[in-house]
């Protein structure tokens, strides 16, 4: 197992305007599941991919290990990788596809047969082992896909929203798999998804990605209590952070006060004035009778989950979600108060950047 | 599509394929007929018992054996020829990134546009200075490479996913690997279609081994059945006969190989 750092690279696609991914400078250590968080175009299949080999670095650098890999082939840099697609060879049998990366690097068959019938068991293929990838499911095809990856043992493994193509209790069973394969291994994974419950639930860090540039790199709890901007504030969370738009004043008494659509919200910030994002998230919301609370709004959607009620609101202009426990008796169109959890505020200046 | 007309796409299916059919079962007719009944008026279909004798005379009129194998070497070594020359283009156009690939292949393909009697005479000058004149190796060599089998298996090459080729890098295949282990395998329809036609191709080729064949020993069944028509030119039964033994290969082979002359159309559009 190894470490990979990644040192401003940049992948520019040829005959592109723009480049795919703009000066990612990135560690991931040794032993780590390092999440790649961002919406589809955001650049993680492009970084992913230059790490392994397959595309090939417009400028920066990549190491493995102790190894400047920047310019090795595939072959040579000694990654496996795990795609969404599964790409296992359909000619081959389950055995054939596991076995194909040691026959191809010369092991001999002892070896070749020890290694695979370990890798089968580990992964549960052992009776799948003479089928072809046709014969099996997509949970079970996965498998074979990462049999195929462990077998070689490699520096590092990379995968590539390996559970999307899924139904969800099967992606909730593989993704405990992998988390356990890490554990067992203590292997250095890099793991590219665009959802983020996965990501929450499966990176020991999380580097989120937008229009090819890292917005944020942290644990979980990092991004999702302190994000680093409006982007990732909305991006990460189930729905994400509310991010009201408004105008700060000072007022005499002290302090300033936000506008944003029909709520005034007191806040600390000293004699802000100005354009400023103000975020919250969706359980730091609350509702009161109309005429308390920080302003009103009108119901426009209800969302009962069972445990939990998500309430979409309108507040003069400003869209914003509550998550509320339980069932409630709010119906669409009534109007409310909105109470903020003043404590659990995030700002943001008109550029999207965090203040503070 | 309604009722009647779908009865009328059918009948109209229907009329194409007799009129194709028709002239193998009068050809098959005429093989079984006696020499003079086959100038009876009208003619007919059955006409009195079966002249199963034709069949023998006919092929050994001229040494139909020799040039049954002829035609059986000629066309083997073209079909493997061919196959293996246009599997290595193929995916050189299909995967391989050099500069000018694409142009160079619209090159290639451009050659599909040239009647094959223009390049009659330039390939008969250079086959003729290597002293290939009445050899198999001049009846082969010019046939090697084909166009068009480029083309049919670059759509299909193009066909498979391109993750399996990455997948088959960071396993650390190398191009040759991807070419034989992965790529080639999963062609086995693509293959099978080209070496299908490129057989019926050559079996039924006549102008080049015409011009290439000179000794008896040399020739191929198709220009031996022109030289029956020369000998036995008033002896229509000899001629049938003997063009029917020529097309049962052809026969045989599309009644095992059906699908994959279907194959070939759809992929290409050119039959």
């Amino acid at each position: 197992m190894a470490s990979v750092i990644l040192r401003n690279l940049t992948k520019t696609f040829d005959g592109a305007a723009r480049p795919a991914l703009r000066e990612l400078s990135l560690e991931v250590r040794d032993g780590e599941l390092l999440v790649l968080l961002g919406p589809s175009g955001c650049g993680k299949t492009t970084a992913l991919r230059c790490i392994a080999g397959l595309d090939e670095a417009t400028e920066g650098e990549i190491h493995i290990g102790e190894r400047d890999v920047t310019r090795l082939p595939p072959a040579e840099r000694d990654v496996a990788m795990v795609f969404q697609n599964y790409a296992l060879y359909p000619h081959l049998t389950v055995r054939e596809n596991i076995a194909f990366a040691l026959e191809v690097r010369r092991v001999p068959r002892k070896e070749i047969l020890r290694r695979v019938s370990e890798a089968a068991q580990r992964l549960g293929l052992a009776e799948l082992l003479e089928r072809r990838p046709a014969q099996l499911s997509g949970g079970q095809r996965q498998r074979v896909a990462l049999g195929r990856a462990i077998v070689r043992a490699p520096q590092a493994f990379l995968f590539d929203e390996p559970l999307s193509n899924l139904e969800a209790p099967l992606r909730s069973e593989l993704r405990s798999e992998i988390l356990k394969l890490h554990r067992a291994l203590g292997a250095t994974m890099i793991y590219v998804t665009h959802d983020q419950v996965e990501a929450m639930t499966m990176g020991q860090r999380i580097a989120v990605l937008y229009e090819g540039r890292l917005r944020q790199v942290g644990t979980p709890a990092e991004v999702y209590a302190r994000p680093a901007d409006v982007f990732v504030a909305r991006f990460v969370g189930s729905p994400g952070m509310n991010v009201l738009h408004g105008r700060g004043r000072p007022v005499e008494e002290g302090g300033s006060v936000i506008e944003c659509g029909s709520l005034t919200v007191p806040v600390a910030l000293e004699h802000y004035e100005g354009e400023i994002e103000l975020g919250v998230r969706p359980e730091h919301v609350t509702l009161s009778p109309p005429e308390k609370g920080l302003g009103s709004a009108e119901i426009l959607i209800v969302e009962p989950h069972g445990p939990e009620t998500l309430v979409h609101l309108d507040a003069g202009g400003q869209t914003l979600v509550a998550r509320l426990p339980g069932l409630l008796e709010v119906r669409v169109g009534d109007r409310v108060g909105v109470k903020l959890d003043k404590r659990h505020f995030h700002f943001f200046d008109a550029s999207g950047a965090r203040l503070a | 599509m309604t009722k009647a007309g779908e009865r009328f796409a059918l009948g109209l299916v229907l009329l194409a394929a007799l009129a194709t059919v028709l002239p193998f079962l009068y050809m098959l007719a005429t093989a079984l007929t006696g020499q003079w009944e086959a100038f009876r008026y009208p003619p007919a279909l059955i006409r009195g018992r079966a002249h199963f004798e034709n069949f023998p005379a006919a092929l050994t009129a001229l040494p139909f054996d020799r040039f049954f194998l002829n035609s059986a070497i000629v066309a083997t070594c073209v079909v493997v020829g061919q196959l293996f020359t246009s599997a290595m283009a193929a995916y050189a156009f299909a995967r391989l990134r050099f500069p000018g690939r694409d142009r160079l292949f619209l090159g290639f393909l451009s050659v599909l546009l040239v009647p094959a009697l223009v390049l009659l005479v330039p390939r008969f000058l250079i086959v003729n200075a290597l002293g290939w004149v009445d050899t198999y190796a001049g009846l082969i060599s010019t046939e090697l490479v084909s166009v068009w089998g480029i083309f049919l298996l670059r759509q299909f090459f193009r066909t498979i996913p391109r993750e399996l080729e990455d997948a088959a890098r960071l396993d650390g295949a190398g191009e040759w690997t991807i070419f034989r282990r992965v790529v080639l395998p999963l062609s086995k329809p693509a293959l099978a279609t080209l070496a299908v036609l490129s057989f019926v191709d050559q079996w039924k080729s006549f102008l080049w081994p015409l011009v290439i064949a000179r000794s008896t020993e040399m020739q191929v069944v198709e220009v031996g059945l022109a030289n029956l028509h020369g000998l036995y030119y008033a002896n229509w039964p000899y001629q049938m006969a003997a063009a029917v033994t020529a097309t049962v290969p052809l026969l045989l082979l599309y009644l095992v190989a059906q699908r994959y002359f279907i194959r070939g159309i759809q992929m290409t559009g050119v039959t």
